[in-house]
């Protein structure tokens, strides 16, 4: 991983085509601004994570498992 | 109207059984009609939440408050405002579980409950700022149970 310093309005270019600029540094944040082509998909990456566990918890689950679940909390 | 639903086979449902999420689920931006389904009657400690839109689509969500008594999702002005800005007491909050063969190694995804504003029986899944896991292990709860 390579970890950089910049300052507020300072930039950096990734690959000739991403654009990175530091617009703000608060204490409780920093606020970004990315120039880059339509075509690169750009997500907090939060919502990554949450949409690969929607993912996992949309996958079926066997009655075996879930009556083995619904007994668990009630014992 | 009829659904046949994932867990629960041939049903019958009313138009206001029906809950929308007209921002669908993270990764599942399409699907905004869910019928809510106890697995168990009068509670609301585990639901099938069922697609309206596609049949095999059902999330089992848990009443996180009855597992976690400290949980205490906030949510940004700005979720509220798209929930119709509810009275505190008006949203429903519920997790998304990942169930697993081994019970105690199933998953309840604390970083991105679904809120409801139960009134409209409108919802949306929110990311808390709180830095709570999306993969809290269920593990953790029942021994905080029993403990």
């Amino acid at each position: 991983m390579l970890i950089l310093h910049r300052k507020k309005g300072q930039s950096l270019v990734i690959d000739d085509k991403v654009t990175l600029t530091i617009v703000e540094v608060g204490s409780d944040g920093v606020k970004l601004a990315i120039d880059a082509p339509r075509d690169i998909s750009i997500l907090r990456s939060e919502l990554k994570e949450a949409a690969v566990e929607n993912q996992e918890a949309a996958k079926a689950v066997s009655k075996d498992m879930l009556d083995k679940f619904l007994q668990k909390p009630e014992s | 109207m009829n659904i046949n639903a994932r867990y629960f086979g041939m049903i019958t449902y009313e138009e206001e059984d029906v809950v929308t999420i007209p921002d669908g689920l993270f990764g599942f931006e399409h699907f905004t009609r869910f019928l809510p389904l106890p697995f168990e009657k009068d509670t609301d400690s585990m639901i099938s939440f069922q697609s309206l839109e596609d049949e095999d689509l059902a999330f089992i969500l848990m009443n996180p408050f009855r597992l976690f008594p400290d949980y205490a999702p906030a949510l940004s002005p700005a979720d509220l405002k798209q929930l119709g800005d509810p009275n505190e007491e008006d949203i429903s909050y519920y997790v998304i579980s990942v169930i697993r063969e081994n019970v105690a190694d199933s998953t309840l995804n604390l970083k991105a409950p679904l809120a409801i504003n139960a009134p409209k029986r409108q919802g949306k899944q929110v990311i808390l700022e709180h830095n709570y896991p999306f993969r809290q292990p269920l593990a953790d709860t029942t021994k905080m149970k029993e403990g």
